[in-house]
């Protein structure tokens, strides 16, 4: 039952459901639709718009303004500044990603099983539920041959006989494609959105839940909905409530609201560094498919892959070498941008009286700092064995790469000044497991002591993915909402 | 925030993107609009940031504006376009990091609006961005 009182000329407005759940990204959006198919009345929240794909190209200005969280301008702040980015939009994260997809390691999970007493979170207790999730969101590999710059990776890989492998995408590639874009993107709002509102739930897009409170028998969650230029609050109801707001935005939530116990305090992510190689060849050509290949080589210290490298990313990724200015402009075609990515560093997540947004301190700690300038050599090593002519770090005040003799020059570590780190996949705030002194929710996402509320998203999971986490983000989503569904607790 | 001083950072901010845009296209923005157009970019992304650093980048810029006063006189918006792109460079060069990081931070952010502007449809699959429904034989 929807009711808005509007009686008293209060613009306060109640909404009383059976679930509600905040945030719309991949963790919200399989949980709310699954909700809503099991016939509960079921309203999702979320601050961001509810914009179609097309609303902007990919990695484009627009998008950033439309779609990014803070039009991507997040520090985490400490001895090393980590620069992080967040979706807030319909969809969430899924919207600007590029749906590399992998199923987690059972290794991974051992480990979290272990360390966070974890049941029931096996590889093939989990396997259902990726399969379940990939039916709804297609993942497929490239129809064709991969495009050039990441064709180039793989050949470096080969040459060192390194492991190399093509990812697959949250994607549904056209088959014998004449005109148009390649396929459509698999994100939230094409998949899992769409099903929940066909099972009848409620979206209230542009809406932003502040604050969670216990009421009598049921969960108040306060919010305000965007109408036109103005704010209005609204007070909403339910029995259950699911958090999925992800790895940041959740533990301010739950902290603001008081629910703090191991709630923001072991944020984790993966650290990234990219470096732009130049090639004699052309091979970021534009009418390619985006770059698949990740050499898996290091795993889990560390991964390495390749960028979007449209002209825009690479003037960005080039920015700490403004005396490539012109080569940028003459040779971009000969130019690809890519990544390696770690699995160090630690974060908090904290709340600020008076401030809209959280505060994220993260540390680098020596260790972490030297396992990514290890990553970052490799990742000039295998540029130049595919052929790379230079190598361009993206770190300031790092020097040009010309022959893999120069990659001794390289610091032995980074300094945590000039770490020019960016983090696109976090994690672990609020951990499940059921050592209540490191873990804010139980195994299956209940916050800890707290009956009807659960935390569904990233912010579960209890360390990094060390590969792309989204289908993981899923498919334990799946995995918990079923596990209350079937245990009569919703 | 005082209007005048609301008033000079909007300056700061459109001088900043006219200069970034003529460091990378030297005469090639006769009618303005591509200054225009990265100005405004970067008066969105600061309106986005969050609550915590927008002050602070607002004091910075209004800093930077100042800082060629007191050896040229002029706020930066009002210099020549010669003498911003050397204050812009000499802030690039600077000993002080916050300087060097601040001008990387504008010059990118400029940077990316300005080939968003000029090179935003490279890729053919994006002209169509990355949802028309694709067509089968
Ligand atoms: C640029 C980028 C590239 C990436 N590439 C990949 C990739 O290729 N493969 C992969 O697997 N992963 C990738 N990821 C990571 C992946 O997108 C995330 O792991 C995933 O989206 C996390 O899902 P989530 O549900 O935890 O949170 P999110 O996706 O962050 O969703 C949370 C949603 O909640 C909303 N919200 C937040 N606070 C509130 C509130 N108070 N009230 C209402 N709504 C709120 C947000 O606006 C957001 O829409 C990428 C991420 C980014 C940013």
């Amino acid at each position: 039952m929807i009711s808005f009182p509007r009686g008293n000329g209060l613009s306060l407005d109640k909404i009383v459901a059976d679930v509600i759940v905040i945030g719309s990204g991949p963790g919200g959006a399989v949980t709310a639709s699954i909700c809503a198919e099991a016939g509960k009345f079921v309203v999702m929240l979320e601050e961001g718009e509810h914009l179609p794909l097309e609303s902007a190209p990919h990695f484009s200005r627009e998008e950033i303004l439309q779609k990014y969280r803070n039009a991507g301008v997040n520090i985490g702040f400490g001895s090393t500044k980590l620069a992080y980015v967040e979706g807030c939009c319909v969809g969430g994260g899924s919207e600007i990603n590029r749906g590399l997809y992998h199923r987690i390691s059972a290794e991974v999970l051992e480990n979290w099983r272990r360390d966070y007493r974890v049941d029931a979170l096996t590889a093939s207790d989990l396997e259902p539920h990726f399969a379940a999730c990939e039916e709804v969101a297609k993942v497929q590999y490239l129809p064709g041959p991969a495009p050039q710059l990441s064709a180039k990776l793989a050949s470096g890989a080969s040459n060192l006989g390194w492991a190399c492998l093509e990812v697959p995408r949250l994607y549904a590639y056209a088959t014998d494609l004449v005109t148009g874009s390649p396929g459509r993107k698999q994100s939230m709002s094409e998949t899992f959105v769409p099903r929940f509102m066909k099972a009848g739930g409620t979206l209230m897009a542009g809406t932003r839940a502040t604050r969670i409170s216990r009421g009598s028998g049921s969960w108040i969650v306060t919010a305000l909905s965007k109408d036109g230029k103005n704010w209005r609050q609204l007070e909403l109801s339910a029995k259950t409530v699911f958090v999925a707001a992800g790895a940041i935005q959740t533990p301010w939530l739950l902290r603001r609201s008081g629910i703090k116990t191991n709630v923001g305090n072991s944020l984790r992510f993966h650290p990234m560094l990219k470096a732009v190689a130049m090639f004699r060849d052309e091979i970021n050509t534009p009418d390619e498919l985006e770059p698949v290949h990740q050499i898996k080589e290091f795993d889990p210290r560390f991964s390495m892959g390749c960028s979007m490298s449209k002209r825009p990313a690479l003037a960005l990724a080039m920015a700490v070498h403004p005396e490539m200015t012109e080569a940028v402009d003459r040779d971009w075609r000969r130019m690809a941008i890519y990544y390696v990515q770690s699995t160090g560093g630690t974060g908090q997540v904290r709340s600020l009286p008076g401030f809209r947004d959280p505060l994220v301190r993260v540390s680098l700690h020596p260790p972490d700092l030297k396992e990514l300038a290890d990553g970052l050599a490799r990742l000039a090593e295998v540029l130049f064995a595919a052929g790379a002519e230079a190598v361009y770090p993206s770190i300031p005040g790092y020097p040009v790469l010309r022959s893999p003799a120069d990659i001794a020059k390289l610091p032995e570590t980074i300094s945590p000044k000039q770490a020019n780190a960016t983090a696109l996949h976090l994690f672990s705030s609020c951990p499940m497991g059921e050592d209540e002194q490191k873990c804010a929710a139980d195994s299956f996402g209940r916050v800890h002591g707290l009956d009807g509320l659960y935390i569904a998203d990233a912010s579960l999971l209890c360390g990094p993915t060390v590969v792309n986490p989204q289908g993981t983000v899923m498919a334990v989503a799946r995995r918990n909402v079923m596990h209350a569904i079937s245990a009569g607790a919703i | 925030m005082s209007k005048v001083m609301l008033r000079h950072f909007e300056r700061a901010i459109s001088a900043l993107a006219e200069t970034v845009v003529a460091e990378r296209q030297p005469g090639g923005d006769t009618s303005g609009m591509l200054g225009k157009s990265v100005a405004q970019f970067l008066m969105s992304v600061h309106a986005r940031m969050p609550d915590y650093l927008s002050p602070l980048f607002y004091v910075l810029v209004l800093i930077f504006n100042a800082s060629p006063l007191l050896r040229k006189g002029k706020f930066f918006h009002q210099l020549s376009l010669g003498d911003r792109l050397s204050e812009l460079d000499t802030w690039r060069r600077s000993r002080i990091e916050v300087r060097r990081r601040f001008v990387e931070f504008y010059g990118s952010l400029g940077v990316f609006g300005l080939y968003s502007d000029l090179y935003g449809t490279d890729y053919t699959h994006d002209q169509l961005p990355t949802g028309k429904r694709a067509q089968s034989r």
